[in-house]
C-alpha cells in the first residue's frame, strides 16, 4: 500500500513537473530567438533596393545592384523558410541578421549613388559657371569682341545648350543637364579655336613690328610737317588723331563685319590695312559726314593681283572701293562693309580737324594706340 | 484529481490554440507589397514620385503596426488597424499608378502641342528673315539671326528624337527653347522693319 501511494505521488509529481520541464527547455532554446517577423525591415529593404535601381547614375552601378538584389532575394528566401516553421519554434534571428546586412549594403550603395549625384551636380555647376563667365565677358583677351565672334554659330549653339542644361537641371534631370553642359563646353571650345585661328595674325611678331613702324613713321611725319594725320588701330577699334608728334585725340570706331581678316576683295566686309589719304570730304552722305579714302592704292592692286595669281580669290573677284570714314557709328559693333564708322558727334569733331589729302594709316594693332586710350 | 488534471490540460490546449489563431494578415501584406512592387516603375517615379512615396510610407506604417501587434500577447493582438492601413497603402499605390499615367499623357500632350506648332513658327521665322531689311547696318544682325534659326532647327530635331524615345520632359524643354529662338527672330525682324519705317517717315 505504501509503495502504491509512493508511486502515485511520484506520477503526480512527474505529471506536474513535466510541463515545467518542457517550458524550461523551450525557454532555454527560444529565449533569445526572434519570434516576431521583421515585416517593417523587409519593407524598408524593398524600398531601399528599389531606390538604388532608379536613383540618378544608377546605370553605372549595374554590377553592384545585381549583387545587392541577389543578397536581398536570399534574405527574403530565408524569411519564407522561417515562415514555414511551426510557430512554437519559429526563429527569425538568422533572417534578421541577413536583412540587416543587406539593408546596410543597400544603404552604402544609396550613399554611393548620392555621392555620384553630388559630384555630377557640382561638375554641372562648375561647367555652367565657367561658361557663363566666358559668355558674359564683352571682350576677348581685353580686346573688343568682333561681330564675327558674337554671331558665330558655335557660340550660339553653346548659349542654346547652356539654357537647356539649366532647364533640365531645374527639373532634376542632372545627367541629361550634364550631357548638355558638356556639349555646350565642346561648342565653346570649337568657337575658341576658330577665334584663336582668326586672330592669330594679330599675335604675329613680324606683322606687329611692321605696324608699329608704320605708326611711328606717321607720327614723325606729323612732327615734321606740322599737320594732322589719322591712325586707325583695328584690334583696339580706335581712330587716333595725330598732331605734331603726339596723339591729339582718340575715338572709338566700328569696323567691317570681318575686320579681323586681311582684306582680299571688295565684298569681304573687311577693313583694309595700309597707307591711304583722304581723297574727298563729303559733308552730307548716307551716313552723315564722311571722308572718302583713296583705296585701292597701287600697293592694294598689286596685292590683289597676287591673291588672284595664287588662287586665294577667284579671277572674277573685284578689288572694291569707296572706303570711307563716316558717322552713324556705335549703334552696333562692326557693322560696315569695311568702312570705319564713328559716332556722329565724334565724326563731326574729327571732320572739323581733317582735310583733303590727309594721311590715314590703318594697322592691325600698334603700341601707340594701346598707350593712347582714354584721350 | 483526474478531473482537475484534465481541466488543466484542456485549458492549456485552448490557450495554445488561441495563440495560433491571432496571426498577422499575411495575405493582405503580400498583396499590398506586390501592388507596390508593380508600381515601382520608371514612369511612376518620373511622373508621380510623391504619390509613390506616400504609398511606400503608408505600407511602412502598416508593417510597423503589424510588427507591433506581433510583439504583444497572443490573446491581445488586434490587426484591424494594420489591415486598414494595408488597404490604404494598396489604394495609394493604385492612385500613384493612375496619377503617373495621367501625368505622362499630359506631358506627352504638352510636348506634342509645342512640337506640332514648331514647324510653322520656324517657317515663319525663315520667311521673316528672307524679308528682313538688308542694309549695311543690318547684315551682321541678319547673320546672327540666321545662326539662331539654324540652332533652333537643330533643337527641333533633338526634340523630335526625345519625343520618339518617350522622354517627354526633355522634348518639351527643347521644343520651348526652339520656339523661343524662332519667335525672337520674328520679333527682331519686326523691330528692324519698324525702325526703318520710322527712319523713312522722319525723313
Amino acid at each position: 500500500m505504501a509503495v502504491a501511494h509512493k508511486s502515485r505521488v511520484i506520477s503526480a509529481a512527474a505529471i506536474l513537473l513535466a510541463p515545467l520541464a518542457i517550458a524550461a527547455v523551450y525557454s532555454a532554446r527560444m529565449g533569445t530567438a526572434v519570434s516576431t517577423r521583421p515585416w517593417h525591415l523587409e519593407a524598408y529593404l524593398d524600398s531601399r533596393v528599389a531606390e538604388c535601381r532608379r536613383g540618378p547614375g544608377a546605370g553605372s552601378f549595374d554590377k553592384e545592384y545585381a549583387l545587392l538584389a541577389g543578397h536581398a532575394a536570399e534574405a527574403k528566401r530565408s524569411l519564407l523558410e522561417a515562415d514555414r516553421q511551426c510557430w512554437l519554434w519559429r526563429d527569425y534571428t538568422d533572417c534578421l541578421s541577413r536583412l540587416l546586412s543587406v539593408c546596410l549594403d543597400a544603404q552604402l550603395l544609396a550613399l554611393e549613388l548620392a555621392q555620384r549625384q553630388l559630384e555630377q551636380e557640382t561638375k554641372l555647376a562648375v561647367i555652367l559657371a565657367s561658361l557663363h563667365r566666358e559668355l558674359g565677358t564683352n571682350n576677348r583677351n581685353g580686346k573688343i569682341w568682333s561681330r564675327f565672334e558674337l554671331r558665330n554659330l558655335e557660340r550660339t549653339r553653346a548659349r542654346n545648350l547652356i539654357q537647356q542644361a539649366e532647364c533640365l537641371a531645374s527639373n532634376g534631370e542632372v545627367e541629361s543637364a550634364l550631357d548638355h553642359a558638356f556639349r555646350a563646353s565642346n561648342s565653346w571650345q570649337r568657337f575658341s579655336d576658330q577665334s584663336d585661328r582668326a586672330f592669330a595674325r594679330f599675335e604675329d611678331g613680324s606683322l606687329r613690328r611692321m605696324w608699329d613702324q608704320e605708326a611711328i613713321e606717321l607720327l614723325h611725319w606729323t612732327r615734321q610737317s606740322g599737320r594732322r594725320a589719322i591712325l586707325i588701330d583695328k584690334l583696339e577699334h580706335r581712330c587716333v588723331l595725330l598732331f605734331r608728334g603726339q596723339v591729339e585725340k582718340s575715338y572709338p570706331a566700328d569696323l567691317g563685319r570681318n575686320w579681323h581678316r586681311r582684306k582680299t576683295q571688295g565684298n569681304d566686309a573687311s577693313t583694309p590695312e595700309g597707307r591711304y589719304r583722304i581723297r574727298r570730304m563729303i559733308p552730307s552722305g548716307r551716313y552723315g559726314l564722311a571722308m572718302q579714302l583713296d583705296y585701292p592704292t597701287s600697293a592694294d592692286r598689286a596685292r590683289f593681283r597676287a591673291f588672284v595669281r595664287e588662287g586665294a580669290i577667284s579671277r572674277g573677284s573685284r578689288i572694291g572701293g569707296n572706303l570711307e570714314i563716316h558717322g552713324r557709328g556705335r549703334l552696333y559693333s562692326d557693322w560696315t562693309d569695311g568702312c570705319v564708322s564713328l559716332e556722329d558727334d565724334e565724326m563731326r569733331d574729327l571732320y572739323s580737324r581733317s582735310y583733303s589729302g590727309m594721311p590715314v594709316t590703318i594697322v592691325g594693332t600698334c603700341r601707340l594706340t594701346s598707350s593712347s586710350q582714354g584721350r | 484529481m483526474k478531473n482537475r488534471l484534465m481541466l488543466f490540460f484542456l485549458t492549456l490546449g485552448c490557450a495554445l490554440l488561441f495563440a495560433g489563431c491571432a496571426s498577422a494578415p499575411t495575405a493582405e501584406i503580400d498583396a499590398t507589397k506586390a501592388a507596390l512592387a508593380a508600381v515601382r516603375t520608371d514612369d511612376v517615379q518620373n511622373y508621380a514620385p510623391e504619390s509613390l512615396k506616400a504609398a511606400e510610407d503608408e505600407l511602412s506604417k502598416a508593417l510597423a503596426e503589424v510588427q507591433s501587434q506581433d510583439g504583444k500577447f497572443a490573446l491581445s493582438r488586434d490587426y484591424k488597424q494594420a489591415s486598414a492601413m494595408l488597404k490604404s497603402a494598396k489604394d495609394l499605390a493604385e492612385k500613384a499608378r493612375n496619377e503617373a499615367q495621367a501625368n505622362k499623357i499630359k506631358a506627352k500632350a504638352d510636348a506634342d502641342a509645342v512640337l506640332t506648332a514648331l514647324p510653322q513658327i520656324v517657317d515663319e521665322a525663315k520667311k521673316a528673315l528672307a524679308k528682313a531689311p538688308k542694309g549695311k547696318d543690318t547684315r551682321a544682325d541678319l547673320e546672327a539671326m540666321q545662326n539662331d534659326l539654324k540652332t533652333a532647327e537643330e533643337t527641333v530635331a533633338e526634340a523630335n528624337q526625345a519625343m520618339s524615345q518617350e522622354r517627354y520632359k526633355d522634348a518639351l524643354i527643347k521644343g520651348n527653347s526652339a520656339r523661343q529662338k524662332a519667335s525672337a527672330v520674328i520679333e527682331q525682324v519686326k523691330q528692324a522693319q519698324e525702325k526703318i519705317k520710322g527712319r523713312r517717315q522722319s525723313r
